[in-house]
């Protein structure tokens, strides 16, 4: 596909008038000043970056977002063009997925293939200082939902955040996985990454997988961080309630997040392939429920729990009651955050998990 | 009291206690001329990482925690209609603080360190030629004018720019944030986040340069302002109270929840037209500190900081050549090292407000991330290596302070007579 300058400048246009400014800027041409207008602000800055990776294929990397490239429309063609220009044909991955792990390897994050019996499993990794950290997803996300706090990481503390079989970029053969099939799994990856105690760290259905390996391995777990889940009463009701947000986009996106990021059409497509997936409802279906009612019995590593005040996902009682079965074990709570710290405010994430790794 | 000083400071807030506090430590005998009654209210509650390191070189440590000052982790940044936010942490150990008794705290170090205080009104400065010999003063309470001499005279007298004022030093023009008006008191039961984020600085923002901070200042009250252009001041509000209850009600949707059982522990203070610079700020046996010679804007809480910073900075350059002919150098070095960590700061905050959509996505890049989270703690006076403020400097163009006028030190000097 070869777009000529004046094609590109004259879709965006038609763009920013109709989806940024509904309408109202019939007078907006490829020169008006976007900035000085106040055109561009958080929202409208992300429906265009969406815009521009649908119609064209060019992920803008965070390092090129600065003023002198968005003045105006010509400006951003011009950004357009010199990404088409270098883009060998084929070269992007088709896959979303994996366009995501190359947008994180772009930012100094390692993607690493290990191998168990029968297994490959994929994993983000960011170099630095031992202990290890072992990031474990939600039930569902990639191991780039990991990214936002690995990239504060990078070069400073090792950290891997693998994908579950079955999710992600990591295969699983056969019969959809249980969530037991999850823990043995990510034991035997475990073993072949390090033989030293490692840091846990595990979000939502993830932390599941994480309470069983520090139950049956404490040797292994220097310390264990839990963030969007707790202690549920009624797993059933609870699991019937998650699915049937999941049906719509919009429902689960506004449940899990205090502000739920816009819904681009890559993001859509994204949510619609876990929830394609059958692994997505083995890991709870397959025994995962009975299990969770004891979830956090007999734990002797140091536990912090890390819970969003406004996660709607797992309520705040969970938390506590969850924080109540392991000793010494306590809560930070994150104002203006929902069921995923780790992405919608991982700085304060790392903060409380460094204070608590400090306390130790 | 003797007739001559090494050093005379004029003013003994942060700026002028600080420089005494270093000075006297290091032997030289020190002088400062105060006219106000100690403890009183002043605005600038919060400090930066740097800050701390000062208050700690300085001793302080156990009696920031007496004095019930909350330890801040670090900057709660909530953006328009509170739909995004970020957080900066501090890299250094630091407080928020009441500066009434933060004040006092640090004059009262300087004066365990040797400093003599003079409670008097200063009235005017002894030149020969250019250079400073002296300061004329009225005693408090009556008495004989006197005049006391000094090889080096320290202005730390804060907005009243004293020298300024004299016309030794150059003349007071409006910097890049005049035309600002803030509006503040101090607040009990008002909500703050869980767990130790209850002592972070928040700052809240609206649209271009309506802003609000809130910085927790003991373990029940809150110090809360407002900064509006006037413009705006002039369309809402007739009173300064008038003026906060519209920030409250309008700057942030986060604001006005966090208000409702909010009470009023303080009267409403107004402060406007605060921002200027004073070129050039140093001479041959002489100095201005802090805010004797610029204020650029209170958002990122660098006033106090930077007044601590530039005392602890001049201190340590004036006793390593104490001994020389003459304090020329040190003083050029100062004056240098003052403006590019000035400018720095200027740019940060005028890309804050030009740029808030790029700023938010430099937050989310770990290598700039990393930058202005220095930046924010003081860093500014170091910036070497640093690729941030380039890039302000390129993006700000003719606004940008670091370009668009020769650093003070460039400036032709006389310093000798």
């Amino acid at each position: 596909m070869e777009l000529a300058a004046a094609d590109i400048s004259s879709e965006l246009t038609d763009f920013t008038n109709h989806d940024i400014l509904h309408g109202q800027g019939q007078d907006l041409t490829p020169d008006t000043p976007l900035l000085e207008l106040g055109i561009l602000d958080s929202l409208s800055m992300v429906s265009l970056l969406a815009f521009i990776e649908e119609r064209y294929g060019v992920k803008i990397a965070e390092e090129e977002i600065a003023p002198k490239h968005f003045s105006d429309l010509q400006a951003v063609t011009t950004l357009i063009l010199t990404h088409t220009q270098n883009q060998e044909a084929g070269a992007r991955p088709a896959d979303e997925l994996r366009q995501l792990v190359s947008l994180q390897q772009s930012y100094g994050l390692r993607s690493v293939e290990v191998e168990t019996p029968g297994r490959r499993h994929h994993m983000l990794q960011s170099d630095g200082a031992e202990p290890m950290w072992l990031l474990l997803p939600a039930l569902g996300n990639p191991s780039t939902s990991w990214a936002p706090v690995m990239r504060a990481l990078s070069g400073e503390q090792r950290s891997v955040a693998l994908d579950f079989g079955g999710f992600g970029l990591s295969e699983y053969k056969g019969e959809a996985p249980s969530y037991i099939d999850h823990v043995e799994a990510t034991l035997a990856v475990l073993d072949q990454l390090t033989a030293a105690p490692v840091v846990l760290v595990a979000s939502s259905a993830g932390a599941m997988v994480a309470v069983e390996i520090a139950r049956r391995r404490p040797d292994k777990i220097h310390a264990l961080v839990v963030t969007g889940f707790g202690l549920i009463a009624d797993p059933d009701s609870w699991w019937r309630e998650l699915r049937s947000l999941s049906v719509s986009p919009e429902k689960f996106m506004e449940a899990a997040y205090y502000s739920p990021p816009p819904l681009t059409p890559v993001l859509r497509r994204i949510l619609a392939g876990v929830l394609a997936r059958p692994a997505y409802y083995s890991f709870l279906d397959q025994g995962g429920l009975e299990a969770m009612r004891a979830s956090f019995d007999d734990i002797q590593t140091p536990t912090l729990f890390v819970a969003g005040e406004a996660d709607r996902i797992i309520g705040r009682q969970a938390v506590e009651d969850a924080c109540a079965r392991i000793d010494g074990a306590c809560v930070s709570w994150i104002a203006r955050c929902g069921h995923f710290p780790p992405v919608e405010r991982p700085e304060p994430f790392l903060w409380y998990v460094r204070d608590f790794l400090q306390s130790l | 009291m003797q007739e001559q000083y090494d050093v005379v400071i004029l003013g003994t807030g942060p700026a002028g206690a600080t420089a005494a506090a270093y000075l006297a430590k290091e032997g030289l005998s020190v002088l400062a001329v105060e006219k106000d009654d100690f403890p009183r209210f002043h605005i600038g509650e919060s400090l930066t990482g740097s800050a701390g390191l000062v208050v700690r070189e300085l001793g302080l440590e156990a009696a920031m925690a007496e004095l019930d000052y909350p330890k801040k982790p670090g900057v709660t940044v909530i953006g328009h209609q509170a739909k995004n936010e970020f957080f900066v942490p501090v890299m250094e150990q630091t407080w928020q603080v009441r500066r009434s008794t933060f004040d006092a705290l640090l004059r009262d170090r300087a004066i365990e360190n040797g400093m003599e205080l003079l409670s008097a009104r200063a009235l005017k400065v002894e030149r020969d030629g250019d250079v400073v010999t002296g300061l004329r003063v009225a005693p408090a309470g009556g008495g004989a004018e006197r005049m006391i001499g000094c090889r080096m005279f320290i202005d730390a007298s804060g907005q009243a720019a004293f020298l300024s004022a004299q016309g030794v030093a150059g003349p007071r023009r409006g910097d890049a944030f005049n035309g600002q008006m803030a509006f503040f008191s101090h607040y009990e039961d008002v909500p703050r986040d869980p767990g130790p984020f209850a002592n972070n600085t928040t700052l809240f923002y609206s649209e271009l340069h309506h802003w609000a901070w809130m910085i927790p200042i003991s373990s029940t009250v809150d110090s809360f302002g407002v900064v509006l252009p006037k413009e705006t001041y002039k369309q809402v509000a007739s009173s300064p109270e008038e003026a906060l209850a519209w920030g409250i009600a309008n700057i942030n949707p986060e604001i006005a929840g966090r208000f409702s059982k909010a009470h009023r522990v303080e009267k409403v203070r107004a402060f406007r037209e605060y921002s200027y610079r004073i070129d050039p700020f140093v001479g041959p046996n002489w100095a201005c500190l802090g805010d004797a010679h610029r204020f650029l804007d209170p958002i990122f809480s660098y006033g106090v900081s930077f007044a601590m910073m530039e005392a602890r900075q001049i201190a340590l350059k004036m006793t390593a050549c104490w001994n020389d002919a003459d304090l020329e150098e040190p003083l050029r070095d100062f004056a240098k090292w003052s403006d590019t960590g000035q400018n720095i700061a200027h740019d940060l905050i005028k890309y804050f407000w030009k740029f808030p959509v790029f700023f938010g996505y430099q937050m989310q890049n770990v290598a700039l991330r990393n930058e202005v989270i220095q930046l924010f703690g003081g860093a500014c006076f170091h910036p070497e290596a640093m690729r941030v403020p380039a890039l302000f400097r390129e993006a700000l163009g003719e606004e940008s302070a670091q370009i668009v006028r020769p650093p003070a030190s460039q400036q032709p000097m006389a310093l000798s007579a």
